[in-house]
C-alpha cells in the first residue's frame, strides 16, 4: 500500500482498469463462487446424511467427512494434477478447492443439528405441518448461521490460496501478484491487484457480517434436551451411501492413492535424501521459530481477553483476526516492500518468516489462550488472592498453569500450521533455505511428480495430527470443536 | 473488639444500588451468617469484605485494621482472610494437600497444620487425592480447610452448602460448623437458606434491599422479629389482624399475650408461627378454655404432610385460612376442630407499606 501511495495515480488508475485486472476479477469471483456453492451443497448434505438420517456407519463417514481438512490444498492439487494432467485450469481448481473445502461447511452445520432442539421439530409437526415443509421452515432457518459461517470460510480461502491454482496453472489474483512479483522490478502491478483482492475480501467479509447480524435470532440454545430421532432412508440408503462413498474416494481416497502410486514408482533415486532432510530441518525451524514467538504474542492478548471484557481487550483481539481475512500473499508482499525500503537488514531473514507466521496465526494462538484461560473461572484467581498471594503469584502458579495444557495444544497447532504454510514461506524464506512447502511446490511446478511425492506424504503426515487432535478434543468435551481453528489447516 | 466492622458502606453497579449505607458488627470468634433473598446485595458485601470489588463509600476494619475506605484500599491477600466460593473452586491442578498448603509459607509447621485443618473437617486420609476424585461434599470441607489453613482472621463463606444436596447439606454444614469452632474462626456466612442461618449461626443478619434490617442471635431474630418482613422472610409466619390493649391482642383466633416490648395500644397486625396454634377435634363438648379464654371454633382442611409432620389449612369463622403446623395431622378431609394458640406473639402497630 505504502508503494501504491507513492506512485503517479494516473499510472495507478491505469492498472486499475486494465481489462487484464477485470479479466482477473471474474475468474477469482467466478471460482470462489463456484467453490462455494459446491461445498455447501456437499457440506450440507454431508451433514444431514450423518447427522440426521439413519445412515449405517455415520461415526466413520463424520470422521471420513472431515478428514478432507488434513489435506494441504497444494497436496491435493499435486495429486490431481499428477494422475490427470488435463485436468489444470479451471475444472481442476474447482474440483480441488471445493474436495478440500467443503468440510469448512460440513463441520459447523453437522454441530448445528447436533444441538438443534427436536423439540421444535416437533412442535412444528404437531402444529400440521409436513415433515418436508418442517425441513425447510424450522430446520433450514436455524442452520443459515452455521451455512453461511462456512460458506465465508471457503470463499475466503478460496480467493487467498496460491498453491493449489498455481499448480493447477489456473489464473487468480494470488498466482498473477506472486508472478508479477516476481518476473519484474517493477512492483505496481502486484501491488495494485494487491489491493483489489484485498478489497473483495473486504466485500465478502461485510457482507457475512449483515447476513449474521439479520440471523441472529435463530442463534442456538444451551443444547438439545436430547438426541433427535433419525430418519430411515428406505430405498435411498443405496444411492446414499454412493454419494458419501464418491465424496470420500475423491477427497481422500484419490491423494492418498496418488501418492503411493508416486512414492513406488520414484523409489530407485529419484529420492534424494540429503534435499528431503534439509528440508525437515527448514520447515522445523521457521515452524518452531514461528511457533514460539507467535505464542508470547498471543498470551497477553489471549490472558486479557479471557478475564477482561472491554473496548481495548474486544479491539486488540479483534485486530489479530485482520491476519485471518488477509491472504497471506498480501501479508508477504507488505513485508517485502516494507523490509526492501526500511529495513533491508531483515529482509528475507529468518526473524522475517517468523513475523509473517505470527501474523498469519496470531488468531488461532490467541483463540487457544483464550479458551484455556477461560475455562478456569476468576474465582480461582480470588481464592488464590484471599489466601495472601500478590496477583503475579497467582498468574505463575494457578493461572498459567492451568492454561498450560491449551497454551502447549495451541503452540502445537501453530507450530504444524507454519510446517504446512506455503505462500508467505515462498515468497519470504531466505535464499538457500528450503522447506518441505517449498521442495513440493517447485518439484510440483517442473512437473518432477516423483520428486515431489515423499515431500507431498510427509506434509500429510504433518496434517493429520491437528486433525486427529482437534478430533479428540471434541470427542472428549463432547461439544462440536470450534470451525475456526480447522481454518488453518491450509 | 470486633473481629469485622462494615460502617455505612454504599455500592452500586452502573445506576443500580446494591448496598446503602450498610453497616454490620461480627465479634471475634463468633459465626455470623448474612441472610437475605437472592439478589439483596448479600454476595456484593462478601466480595468487598474480601477486597474483589471496592466500597462506593464507608469503612470496613477487619481485626481492627481499616482495610477499606475513601482513602485506604488493602488487597485481598493482605487482608488476612479465608474465602469459600459458592461451589468450593479447589484448584484442578493441585491435590488435597496442594489445595490446603497454597496459602501457607513454607514454615516448618506448614504439613502439621495442614493435617490439622484436614482432621478438622474429617478428611485428613484423602489428602493424596485430586479435586475431581472428590464428592461435592468433601470438595467443600476441603475448601473450608483451605480457607482455615493460614488462621485468618476472618472466613468468609458464599452460600458454602447450596450446591450440596438436601441430606448431604446438614451433614457438610455441621462439619463445617464445628471446624470453625474448633479452630476459633471468625466467620460471616452468607445465604438464603433461613434455616441454615439460623441453624449455623451465633448471629444471623437479615438483609434486605442492600441493608442490615436486623442483626441478632437467631432466636431474637425467629421470636422477636424487627417487622412483618424480617418475620416473614426468617419462617412461615400468620398474620391476623388484631386490636392491642394492655399486653394482650384481641384477634379472630382469640385473646394473645403479646411478647415484650409490645406495640403501643390500637390497632395492627399479630403475627403467629403455624406450629403456635394448637388444633384440637371438635366432639361436641365445650371449647377448651386456654390462658386467656376459650379456644375459637374453626375447620381444618387440606394438609400437605411433611413427614417429620405435618401443616394443616384451618378456615376461621370469617373466612380467612391460616396454615398451623401440627405434629400429628389427623384424618384427611373436612373436620370440625378448636383452634387455640400457645406462647406469646409478636404485634405490629400498623403494616407496613410496600
Amino acid at each position: 500500500m505504502v508503494v501504491a501511495a507513492r506512485a503517479d495515480p494516473a499510472v495507478l488508475l491505469a492498472q486499475v482498469v486494465r481489462p487484464r485486472t477485470l479479466m482477473l476479477l471474474v475468474s477469482s469471483v467466478a471460482l470462489a463462487a463456484t467453490v462455494t456453492a459446491i461445498s455447501v451443497v456437499l457440506g450440507v448434505g454431508a451433514a444431514w446424511l450423518v447427522e440426521r438420517s439413519a445412515l449405517p456407519g455415520r461415526r466413520v463417514w463424520g470422521v471420513l467427512a472431515a478428514l478432507p481438512l488434513a489435506i494441504p490444498s497444494y497436496v491435493a492439487a499435486f495429486s490431481w494434477i499428477s494422475a490427470v494432467p488435463g485436468i489444470a485450469g479451471f475444472p481442476g481448481a474447482v474440483v480441488v478447492l471445493s474436495l478440500s473445502c467443503f468440510p469448512y461447511v460440513y463441520l459447523p452445520t453437522a454441530a448445528a443439528l447436533r444441538r438443534l432442539d427436536p423439540a421444535m421439530e416437533e412442535a412444528s409437526r404437531s402444529l400440521g405441518i409436513g415433515a418436508v415443509a418442517t425441513f425447510w421452515r424450522v430446520t433450514v432457518p436455524q442452520l443459515r448461521p452455521a451455512v453461511a459461517a462456512g460458506a465465508l470460510l471457503v470463499s475466503l480461502y478460496t480467493l487467498s490460496d496460491f498453491g493449489a491454482v498455481s499448480i493447477l496453472r489456473y489464473d487468480t489474483f494470488t498466482r498473477v501478484i506472486f508472478t508479477s512479483f516476481n518476473a519484474s522490478f517493477d512492483r505496481t502491478p502486484a501491488v495494485v491487484l494487491s489491493g483489489v483482492l484485498v478489497l473483495v475480501t473486504a466485500v465478502i467479509v461485510l457482507a457475512e457480517a449483515r447476513t449474521r447480524g439479520r440471523a441472529r435470532y435463530s442463534r442456538l440454545g444451551s443444547g438439545a434436551a436430547r438426541v433427535a430421532s433419525r430418519i430411515p432412508l428406505g430405498g435411498m440408503r443405496i444411492p446414499a451411501y454412493c454419494a458419501l462413498g464418491v465424496l470420500a474416494g475423491a477427497s481422500l481416497g484419490l491423494p492418498l492413492a496418488t501418492m503411493a502410486y508416486w512414492l513406488s514408482i520414484g523409489r530407485s533415486g529419484e529420492f534424494d535424501l540429503p534435499r528431503i532432510i534439509a528440508a525437515v530441518g527448514g520447515s522445523v525451524v521457521l515452524a518452531g521459530g514461528g511457533a514460539v514467538v507467535t505464542m508470547l504474542l498471543a498470551l497477553p492478548v489471549g490472558l486479557l481477553a479471557a478475564r477482561y471484557t472491554g473496548r481495548i481487550p474486544g479491539l486488540l483481539e479483534r485486530a489479530t483476526y485482520l491476519g485471518h481475512a488477509v491472504p497471506a500473499i498480501v501479508i508477504a508482499l507488505s513485508l517485502v516492500f516494507f523490509t526492501v525500503r526500511y529495513a533491508i537488514g531483515v529482509y528475507l531473514s529468518i526473524p522475517l518468516v517468523l513475523f509473517a507466521y505470527a501474523v498469519l496465526f496470531l488468531p488461532l494462538a490467541v483463540g487457544a489462550v483464550r479458551a484455556s484461560a477461560a475455562q478456569s473461572p476468576p474465582v480461582f484467581e480470588e481464592v488464590a488472592r484471599s489466601l495472601g498471594r500478590a496477583p503475579r503469584q497467582v498468574l505463575r502458579t494457578i493461572t498459567l498453569p492451568l492454561a498450560a495444557p491449551g497454551i502447549a495444544a495451541g503452540t502445537a497447532l501453530v507450530f504444524l500450521a507454519a510446517m504446512k504454510e506455503l505462500t508467505a514461506t515462498l515468497v519470504l524464506h531466505p535464499t538457500g533455505m528450503d522447506t518441505l512447502a517449498i521442495q513440493l511446490w517447485s518439484e510440483t511446478s517442473t512437473r518432477s511428480y516423483a520428486a515431489a511425492a515423499p515431500y507431498a506424504a510427509l506434509l500429510m503426515l504433518v496434517s493429520v495430527i491437528p486433525t486427529y487432535l482437534l478430533g479428540r478434543d471434541r470427542r472428549r468435551s463432547g461439544g462440536p470443536a470450534d470451525p475456526v481453528p480447522t481454518g488453518v489447516l491450509a | 473488639m470486633s473481629a469485622l466492622s462494615v460502617s455505612g458502606v454504599d455500592k452500586s453497579f452502573g445506576g443500580t444500588t446494591v448496598l446503602r449505607e450498610l453497616s454490620l458488627d461480627v465479634a471475634e470468634g463468633t459465626i455470623a451468617a448474612v441472610l437475605g433473598p437472592s439478589g439483596c446485595g448479600k454476595t456484593t458485601l462478601l466480595r468487598i469484605i474480601a477486597g474483589f470489588e471496592a466500597p462506593d463509600a464507608g469503612e470496613i476494619r477487619i481485626g481492627g485494621r481499616t482495610v477499606a475506605s475513601h482513602t485506604v484500599r488493602v488487597s485481598p491477600e493482605r487482608r488476612a482472610i479465608g474465602f469459600v466460593p459458592q461451589e468450593g473452586a479447589l484448584f484442578p491442578h493441585l491435590s488435597v494437600r496442594g489445595n490446603v498448603a497454597y496459602g501457607l509459607g513454607r514454615s516448618g509447621q506448614r504439613a502439621a497444620r495442614v493435617l490439622e485443618v484436614l482432621d478438622l473437617v474429617g478428611l485428613a486420609h484423602l489428602k493424596e487425592r485430586m479435586p475431581h476424585e472428590l464428592s461435592g461434599g468433601q470438595q467443600q470441607r476441603v475448601a473450608v480447610a483451605r480457607a482455615l489453613a493460614p488462621r485468618p482472621a476472618l472466613v468468609l463463606l458464599d452460600e458454602p452448602f447450596s450446591s450440596l444436596d438436601a441430606g448431604l447439606r446438614t451433614e457438610v454444614r455441621d462439619v463445617v460448623r464445628t471446624a470453625l469452632r474448633a479452630d476459633g474462626a471468625t466467620a460471616v456466612l452468607v445465604t438464603h437458606d433461613q434455616e441454615e442461618a439460623l441453624s449455623t449461626a451465633d448471629l444471623v443478619a437479615v438483609m434486605q434491599h442492600g441493608r442490615i434490617v436486623q442483626a441478632a442471635d437467631p432466636v431474637t431474630v425467629y421470636r422477636a422479629p424487627r417487622d412483618l418482613d424480617v418475620a416473614a422472610f426468617v419462617g412461615d409466619a400468620v398474620r391476623v389482624a388484631a386490636t392491642f390493649a394492655g399486653g394482650f391482642a384481641d384477634t379472630e383466633v382469640g385473646r394473645l399475650a403479646l411478647r415484650e416490648p409490645g406495640p403501643p395500644d390500637g390497632v395492627g397486625v399479630a403475627l403467629i408461627r403455624p406450629e403456635q396454634f394448637v388444633v384440637v377435634d371438635r366432639n361436641g363438648g365445650p371449647a377448651p378454655e386456654t390462658d386467656f379464654g376459650p379456644a375459637v371454633a374453626a375447620s381444618a382442611g387440606p394438609q400437605s404432610f411433611l413427614g417429620h409432620d405435618a401443616l394443616l389449612a384451618v378456615s376461621l369463622t370469617s373466612g380467612a385460612v391460616i396454615t398451623a403446623r401440627a405434629l400429628d395431622p389427623g384424618p384427611a378431609g373436612e373436620r370440625a376442630v378448636w383452634l387455640s394458640v400457645r406462647g406469646p406473639v409478636n404485634g405490629f402497630a400498623h403494616e407496613k407499606q410496600d
